[in-house]
């Protein structure tokens, strides 16, 4: 149901069976377990990003968790606000099926007032997305990073 | 004189998808939907897995069909092991099921498909002039989401629904609220028939067509359903499952084509108002009556408009189950418990594209040994070439870019899910 308190939504992406294309989901799980401000929300939307559409209304800002390519080290962090994501659209490569950027451009011109809404995507570099229920130890070793700067977001303006 | 299409990247799908034709002398002489999601084979994350496990696992082969794929997975444990789950469970299931085939069929119809109608490159070059409709796809959308997390636990990869029941079981007052949403969307959807009302039907593909769809024993129109029944009369019981579908390998997909005695078969919304669509009532049977689905017919661009229809009947259908279970009173009922043997079990399910399969074998301490999953895209890839053959050979004097174009259409029309269709379980050597 519609819960208009929360005005920042985190969503964790990806598939938990492809190894690392499922760090989104295991950050979004991690952060379920931890106390956070009641004006954030968590949730996970596995490949299905556009599942987050019911839980817009209000929402200010959304910090978004998924894999992605962009040619570094496994398990490094990219930062990217949704104008860099447009900008670097060519080079993007999202690890999974889903297209990220469809998804935020075609809610962001169907959802009143989401196009004013801050959207940060914090990506993590995969080492490898053949099937597997547990993340390469790099990725691994990278998610309480990861926690961190969701917080950071969290703890932002904007 | 002889001429080559090759569409490496078939947009507004699910999955990554191609199409390469061949044409010489106005006669197609290949005809190709090329699959090329990445195969994906999970048997080693399933294999020796206890069986109150194997839901959660499947239901991650693909999100976009989560929950269906969570449900006929569960419906394959209780067959195996022979649990019988309570009337309130059956309800509570179809429940969850509608939501998923609202979810699907809005964003599919008004968002993937429409455009083609309407002459735009996508959802986002038609929000320009037609936002109404963007909007209404994604409202009737929001509501699919909405019945899944409020039965299911979460609009994605469902958590309350597990093997024998439900482990947490909608309250009253949800269902209430739940409720007055799908009066709204019912009204949502009246707009959308009246709208797809007045657009045109292109016919090039028209052709022989055999379909094939659940029937409940009570005859019922339903997602759920113990016989396989096709267009030409013929029917199995879902164990017979692969009676129907004799899957083969083709060199040019990494999804595997089905037959039923060497005929291709087609399976989804179409194929269910072709084969139990006088079974509908209600505001559901004047959609079909509307938009002409009252009749047969052979034409896969009916695929959009039959989703419109079954929009309607999930729609009604999901107002009638929740008053029923308010009115038997909502009990916070346990699962059902499970006796473990070594066994095979068989679910069928409706997903929003087709008849989804999943096939176990356990051990007698209840692990998997072996699994068999048939996702509709699967079952619909060769019919898809039959329709897209029949549209090259009709069209073959169009100009490329147009043709191109047109067997994109027919494509898009079977709603297809290439995720689901790679993604599958084939551990037959257990």
């Amino acid at each position: 149901m519609d819960d208009s308190r929360a005005k920042v939504l985190v969503v964790g992406v990806g598939n938990t069976l492809l190894a690392d294309e499922g760090v989104g989901v295991h950050v979004a799980n991690m952060l379920q377990d931890m106390t956070l401000p009641a004006h954030v929300r968590v949730m996970e939307c596995g490949t299905n990003f556009m599942a987050i559409a019911p839980h817009l209304r209000g929402v200010r800002k959304v910090v978004i968790i998924d894999a992605v390519r962009a040619g570094s080290a496994p398990g490094t962090l990219h930062r990217l606000s949704y104008e860099e994501m447009e900008s670097a659209a060519g080079g993007l490569r999202f690890a999974h099926q889903v297209n990220l950027l469809s998804s935020l451009r075609l809610l962001r011109v169907a959802e009143p007032g989401f196009s004013q809404a801050g959207i940060v995507l914090l990506g993590v570099e995969p080492r490898t997305v053949a099937p597997a229920l547990e993340m390469s130890p790099d990725v691994r070793a990278s998610v309480p990073r990861v926690v961190e700067a969701v917080c950071t977001e969290l703890s932002a303006k904007g | 004189m002889s001429t080559s299409i090759v569409i490496d990247h078939l947009c507004r799908i699910e999955g990554h998808g191609g199409i390469t034709v061949e044409i010489k002398n106005g006669k197609a002489t290949r005809v190709q939907m090329d699959i090329l999601e990445g195969t994906r084979f999970f048997e080693a994350l399933l294999k020796g897995r206890i069986y109150s496990e194997v839901p959660g696992i499947v239901s991650r082969i693909c999100s976009i069909c989560s929950g269906v794929h969570t449900i006929t997975s569960q419906l394959a444990v209780e067959d195996a092991f022979g649990v019988q789950v309570t009337p309130q469970t059956r309800l509570l299931r179809d429940l969850f099921l509608q939501g998923g085939n609202i979810e699907s069929h809005a964003l599919h119809v008004f968002c993937l498909a429409l455009p083609d109608y309407l002459g735009y490159s996508g959802a986002i070059a038609m929000a320009a002039d037609h936002p109404d409709k963007v909007k209404l796809g994604l409202e009737l959308k929001k509501i699919g989401n909405t019945v899944q997390e409020v039965v299911g636990g979460r609009a994605v990869h469902p958590v309350n629904t597990v093997v024998g029941g439900f482990g947490k079981v909608p309250t009253a007052d949800e269902l209430r609220q739940l409720r007055n949403k799908l009066v709204e969307g019912l009204d949502l959807a009246q707009t959308a028939v009246d709208f797809v009302a007045s657009l045109e039907t292109p016919r090039f593909t028209e052709s022989p067509t055999l379909y094939a769809a659940l029937r409940p024993a009570d005859g019922s129109f339903s997602l759920l359903g113990e016989q396989i029944c096709l267009s030409n009369g013929q029917a199995y019981p879902i164990h017979e499952y692969r009676q129907v579908c004799n899957e083969f390998v083709v060199p040019h997909s990494h999804s595997k084509h089905s037959m039923f005695n060497g005929q291709p078969f087609m399976v989804g919304a179409l194929a269910r108002l072709m084969i139990n669509g006088a079974a509908l009532n209600g505001l559901a049977k004047e959609a079909a009556q509307r938009l002409g689905l009252d009749s047969f017919t052979e034409n896969i661009f009916h695929n959009n408009t039959a989703q419109v229809v079954e929009l309607v009947y999930s729609l009604e259908h999901s107002i009638q189950l929740i008053d029923e279970l308010l009115q038997a009173g909502v009990k916070q009922e346990k699962p059902v418990e499970v006796k473990v043997r070594a066994a095979r079990g068989t679910g069928a399910a409706e997903a929003p594209r087709g008849i989804l399969y999943h096939s176990y074998t356990f051990d007698e301490q209840g692990r998997l040994t072996s699994a068999d999953v048939i996702a509709p895209t699967s079952q619909n890839a060769a019919n898809i070439e039959k329709d897209m053959r029949v549209a090259v050979e009709r069209l073959a004097g169009e100009p490329k870019e147009v043709l191109a174009h047109k067997l994109e259409m027919v494509a898009r029309a079977y709603d297809p899910c290439l995720s689901c269709s790679v993604h599958l379980v084939d551990l037959t050597n257990g």
